[in-house]
């Protein structure tokens, strides 16, 4: 098991879970390692990637879960599950190893919703609609914005006759099928084709 | 999004040409593992490019059915591991799972693959049964054929037990034919033998045909909402003869090898 | 389940020369195999052969768990045990037993001091392990094949898990029992660690023992434990280090 002696002769090479990387006095651990008595070992299979300026040691996997991926600030394509007066709930899609799309519930407070005006989260979404949001903590529970010239509702099907709805003008959306209108906050990128493949990170 | 994938599919198809660089009637790698569970009275483990399947016989004596007391009975189950495939839960297979165990149990069945006559001890109190349980360990495309050919290659080399080889006179299960199933698949109007995990996923129709050595079909079976014109039937009638000869020509080698080493094992002790 | 077996005498089970029924010395434990990253469709997998166990552990997520089943501070770690029905001497009805479930439950509880599962809050872990072909010592088997593909999959752990059974026959202890000697034997004591960490996360015990005897048998288990240890590590290498290569080149 390599054993750090001084900071020059560093564990290199790839590490275990369980592997020995150095003291706590040497390094902190970051993601990837974590502390136990007065050392600090790998968590995951990976090679080690060390700070020297801040005396952090990391461990870099060669495999990042689906719930690891979710990266803070990022933009990630969701669809609107249920809509109540304060917040909206939001399914979003993170990737596992494979490329496979893993869903992950968010919720959209009506304060980040990207509409001062607006006074409940009904004005913002509709259950059923695509939208285009941001991460604002990686943390539980997830909480995304829409706060943005590109997020808001890419998608969306009148709540009338279930056609698809097209952009009118500033916030509105209208139904050609039956000629109803409904408010949404709506992105510059509304009805955009491909948007799945462009925005996932 | 899946239009436009569905657009890339067909114009690789005009040139003959699938995403993973196959023809549109060639199979992916097969690799045949007889005897992998000694412990079984049979088995064989397939992988047929990712797809992996492992099938096990085990032979137990019993009572046959009331209105078949001449016959031995053959009983095939089929077990989607869980960690095969995200969309398979634990517990019973679900119907998808149960068609593809069907493929394999009247593909034998109507093929006559087994005289089950030849199973029994007492007429009508005491007969052989034969248990052919299908273990699907990783779903990448065409589960039914890779069962089939483990099935076929588990048979083949499947030993009874001590107390019924003696009690019917003979070692092993003798086929009287050796069934193997085919699937082909259509998307617009090209038909692919052997469909992956993601063309399965763009398939109109999908049709497994199971074939024996002389050219008898003896189980054709369409799933999935598209048609087929009779033409394109008798097309996959056609190819599957082709492709069963190529997959029973390989069960038959493996087979052979796998006699012959374990000959040589008796012999050395 | 039953397993009707060959019904040995303890100087059947145990030679006076100290050989066993498979040709083992007491302390020499059945040839070990594990091979990793064997599926493609689970996130992390690991075949093992100890004896003639045949063990094959899938690990599945982790993903968000259901509302029911979560935690709010960590993750909930799912493990299910089940044998093929070939797998045994006796055909083994397809249906799930409760004997599976109880080995489900102490093989999770084997694995779970491993985990660090606060790092992962309201997600599930699955961990499916399908015995193929049983010879004795599942659960130890299935232990070491599920902690190898935990860490195939990226699942964050503090450490491997490593398991071996001790038995007791003819009034001897043995190492790394077989089905006969599971069977007939005296004792029946599987023991599961953290190697690195030196503690013991699984622990059960039917027979009779002294306490000396207690003793020992988790010194044996010990010596055992490190040795399987190092062929896991070494699976794990085998798959990793030529990535680990190209990474740094």
């Amino acid at each position: 098991m390599p054993r750090a002696k001084k900071k020059k002769s560093l564990a290199k090479g790839l590490l275990l879970p369980g592997f020995y990387i150095s003291t706590i006095e040497e390094f902190s651990a970051k993601s990837g390692a974590y502390e136990d008595g007065g050392g600090v070992y790998s968590s995951k299979v990976g090679l080690p990637e060390y700070d020297g300026m801040e005396h952090y040691v990391s461990v870099k996997p060669f495999k990042v879960s689906a719930p690891e991926r979710l990266i803070l600030g990022a933009s990630y394509v969701g669809l609107v599950s249920d809509v109540h007066k304060n917040f909206a709930q939001v399914t979003i899609f993170s990737k596992d190893q494979l490329g496979r799309p893993v869903p992950f519930s968010a919720l959209l407070h009506v304060s980040r919703g990207g509409v001062r005006r607006a006074r409940a989260a009904t004005e913002l979404v509709k259950p059923g609609d695509a939208v285009v949001v941001k991460l604002i903590t990686n943390w539980v529970p997830l909480q995304v914005s829409m706060e943005g010239p590109e997020l808001g509702v890419v998608r969306a099907s009148c709540s009338k006759c279930g056609a698809p709805l097209t952009w009118d003008h500033d916030g509105v959306l209208k139904c050609h099928a039956c000629g109803h209108r409904e408010i949404r906050k709506v992105s510059v990128d509304y009805g955009r084709k491909n948007l799945h493949s462009a925005l996932i990170n | 999004m899946g239009q436009d994938y569905l657009e890339f599919l067909l114009a690789k198809f005009k040139s003959n040409e699938r995403v993973d660089g196959r023809a549109l009637d060639q199979y992916r790698k097969l690799e045949i593992l007889p005897g992998v569970v000694p412990k079984a009275d049979g088995s064989a483990q397939v992988k047929l490019g990712e797809t992996q399947v492992l099938a096990g016989i085990k032979i137990t004596s019993g009572t046959p059915y009331a209105d078949t007391p001449n016959e031995g009975v053959l009983t095939v189950g089929m077990d989607l591991a869980p960690f095969a495939h995200p969309d398979f839960q634990p517990g019973p297979p679900d119907e998808r799972g149960i068609g593809w165990g069907r493929v394999v149990d009247r593909g034998i069945r109507e093929g006559k693959a087994i005289d089950l006559g030849s199973l029994v001890i007492e007429e009508g109190k005491k007969v052989a049964i034969i248990w052919l349980d299908i273990t699907v360990l990783n779903h990448e495309g065409n589960v039914q054929d890779a069962s089939s050919v483990a099935a076929l290659a588990a048979l083949m080399t499947a030993k009874f037990p001590p107390d019924i080889a003696e009690a019917l006179g003979k070692d092993s299960v003798e086929l009287a034919h050796y069934p193997i199933s085919v699937t082909i698949g259509k998307i617009g109007d090209y038909l692919l033998v052997d469909p992956s995990l993601e063309e399965e996923d763009y398939l109109d129709s999908e049709l497994s045909i199971t074939t024996l050595e002389d050219g008898r079909v003896s189980s054709m079976q369409k799933i999935l909402s598209g048609a087929l014109t009779e033409d394109e039937v008798l097309r996959c009638v056609e190819l599957a003869k082709e492709k069963s000869d190529e997959l029973r020509a390989a069960v038959m080698d493996a087979a052979k090898k796998y006699k012959s080493a374990e000959e040589k094992k008796v012999n050395e002790e | 389940m039953e397993i009707k077996m060959a019904k040995l005498s303890q100087e059947e089970l145990l030679t006076d020369e100290g050989i066993r029924t498979d040709g083992r010395k007491i302390d020499e434990a059945r040839p070990f195999e594990v091979e990793v990253g064997v599926l493609t469709q689970a996130d992390g997998s690991a075949l093992v052969r100890q004896g003639k166990n045949l063990i094959l552990a899938g690990v599945m997520g982790p993903y968000e768990a259901e509302r029911h089943s979560q935690f709010l501070d960590r993750s909930s770690l799912r493990v299910r045990y089940h044998m093929q029905p070939y797998s045994t001497n006796e055909r083994k009805s397809p249906t799930y037993s409760r004997r599976e479930i109880e080995l489900s439950r102490a093989i999770r509880e084997a694995l779970e001091p491993a985990i660090i599962l606060t790092e992962l809050p309201r997600t599930q872990i699955d961990v499916f392990v399908e015995v193929l072909q049983a010879d004795g010592g599942t659960r130890c088997a299935s232990v070491n094949a599920a902690s190898v593909a935990l860490a195939d999959a990226g699942i964050p752990m503090r450490d491997l898990v490593t398991a071996v059974a001790i038995g007791k026959v003819r009034d001897t202890l043995v190492v790394d029992i077989n089905d006969l000697e599971d069977e007939n034997g005296q004792a029946d004591f599987p023991i599961a660690m953290m190697p690195n960490k030196g503690k013991i996360t699984l622990l059960q015990m039917n027979g009779l023992l002294t306490q000396e005897e207690i003793k020992r048998s988790v010194e044996m288990a010990k010596r055992v434990i490190n040795s399987l240890y190092t062929v896991q590590v070494n699976a794990l290498k085998k798959k990793y280090a030529p990535l680990a290569a190209s990474n740094e080149g």
